[in-house]
């Protein structure tokens, strides 16, 4: 064994960081003590497999914590861009909290491939970065889920990049519930419309709009298609009903019917 | 047909389509189209006799089916078997794993560059920490001082999370 590891040694860096991405990161980092040689190499390896059996626990556990660590340790100490990560574990855990920042922080490593298993969960929160990376070819799991909430920060440069990702590379033909949260859901209204066209099976949509929108702007996209049927619409602001109402006639435009609109 | 030359001088007469599952000989050929045939001879001079055979073996087996694997649509069974027959031909020892690594990444065959990555990977996995340490005790080069401190405290984040 011994003699197989000097040998692996030996190997150029790419190699071994190839041969390293088949394993579970836990197994990749704790070769940072096999010799110097490999002190760092597991921080250059292209995929990020985290394995954890969760499932039976309740939450808040000390194995959560030390999980929770490790994934935090990885992500401090990376060295180079990612090619896939794989979080292969009871992910969206509504207990969980630091699934989301993960997700954040992977972003910004630009993977081409992001696969997290939301099987159980009811639903499902995103971080805008991951939609706005433009090197994402797949968002495994996510493409399955039923249920979405998009935290949205505003930022010029990523509202360019949504609408062309999504369009691109995501149909989510599961998605039956999505909330939108948003600093200015006005000009984030690119986005909700690519909602509607790429999600058949929408039934429930949520806007949240965290402070007050500017009203007096006009939506700048050419309406291109139209969706048959909506049931739910929940606004929820802390405008007037004026502001609610320019919403309701904005999504009219994507929509031809909509079943109930419920106004918080 | 095309020849390949291998280090000890041995030739393999490879049709050029099965060949062409190395990348870089595919592109070879096509850069050499169209002219004399002594060009269509490729020195493969890092790698000794065994290994083309064994990458001729391999290319034959997938030759029947590159469609099939490219796009996934395999019968089930048919998948099963290709995937044993896999695992019979990885099954190999460490000198031929290396010199499969090697021509693989010469010759660009992704496929078998993962297969037998993959295999190589085995080695490592389903390892606990203190196994690692242990296979690291033999050929350690780090300082006492290194082992004792240096390197548990920059990488203390890894020792303490024996989760499940």
């Amino acid at each position: 064994m011994e003699e197989a590891i000097d040998w692996i040694s030996s190997l150029p860096d790419e190699i071994l960081t190839h041969i390293l991405s088949f394993i579970t990161t836990k197994e990749a980092v704790q070769t940072c003590i096999l010799s110097k040689r490999w002190r760092n190499t597991w921080a250059s390896v292209p995929v990020l497999k985290f394995e954890y059996d969760n499932s039976h626990l309740d939450g808040n556990t000390v194995e959560d914590l030390k999980f929770e660590q490790f994934v935090d340790g990885v992500l401090q100490n990376r060295r180079a861009l990612l090619d896939t990560v794989i979080y292969d574990c009871d992910f969206n855990r509504s207990t969980w909290k630091p699934s989301m920042e993960w997700l954040h922080r992977v972003a910004l490593l630009r993977p081409r491939v992001i696969s997290v298993d939301i099987t159980g969960a009811d639903n499902f929160e995103c971080p805008d970065s991951v939609f706005s990376c433009a090197i994402l070819e797949s968002l495994n799991g996510l493409s399955n889920t039923t249920c979405l909430v998009l935290h949205l920060d505003y930022s010029p440069e990523l509202q360019l990049q949504w609408e062309k990702d999504i369009a691109n590379c995501r149909t989510f033909k599961n998605l039956k519930s999505l909330k939108i949260i948003s600093q200015d859901i006005i000009d984030d209204f690119d986005l909700i419309a690519c909602f509607l066209w790429h999600s058949p099976a929408l039934q429930h949509l949520t806007l949240m709009a965290e402070i007050e929108g500017d009203t007096d702007e006009e939506p700048r996209q050419e309406v291109c298609f139209q969706r048959e049927y909506l049931e739910n619409v929940t606004i929820s602001c802390y405008k007037d009903d004026e502001f609610a109402r320019k919403l309701v006639s904005m999504l009219g435009r994507y929509v031809k019917t909509i079943g109930n609109i419920i106004i918080i | 047909m095309i020849t390949l030359i291998s280090s000890d001088k041995r030739k393999f007469h490879v049709l050029e389509e099965v060949a062409n599952q190395s990348l870089t000989i595919r592109d070879v050929i096509e850069d050499r189209r169209g002219r004399r045939r002594a060009d269509r001879i490729i020195l493969v001079t890092n790698i000794n006799s065994k290994i083309p055979e064994k990458v001729i073996v391999y290319w034959l087996r997938h030759f029947l089916m590159p469609e099939e694997i490219a796009h996934a649509s395999m019968s089930h069974k048919k998948a099963e078997k290709l995937k044993k027959w896999e695992a019979k031909f990885f099954d190999t020892d460490i000198d031929t794993l290396n010199d499969l690594i090697l021509a693989a990444d010469s010759l660009d065959i992704p496929s078998l560059f993962d297969g037998a990555c993959e295999k190589v990977s085995d080695i490592l996995k389903n390892r606990s920490a203190e196994e690692v340490g242990e296979i690291s005790k033999i050929e350690n080069e780090f300082t006492h001082e290194e082992e004792e401190e240096e390197i548990p405290s920059e990488n203390a984040w890894v020792w303490r999370n024996e989760f499940a």
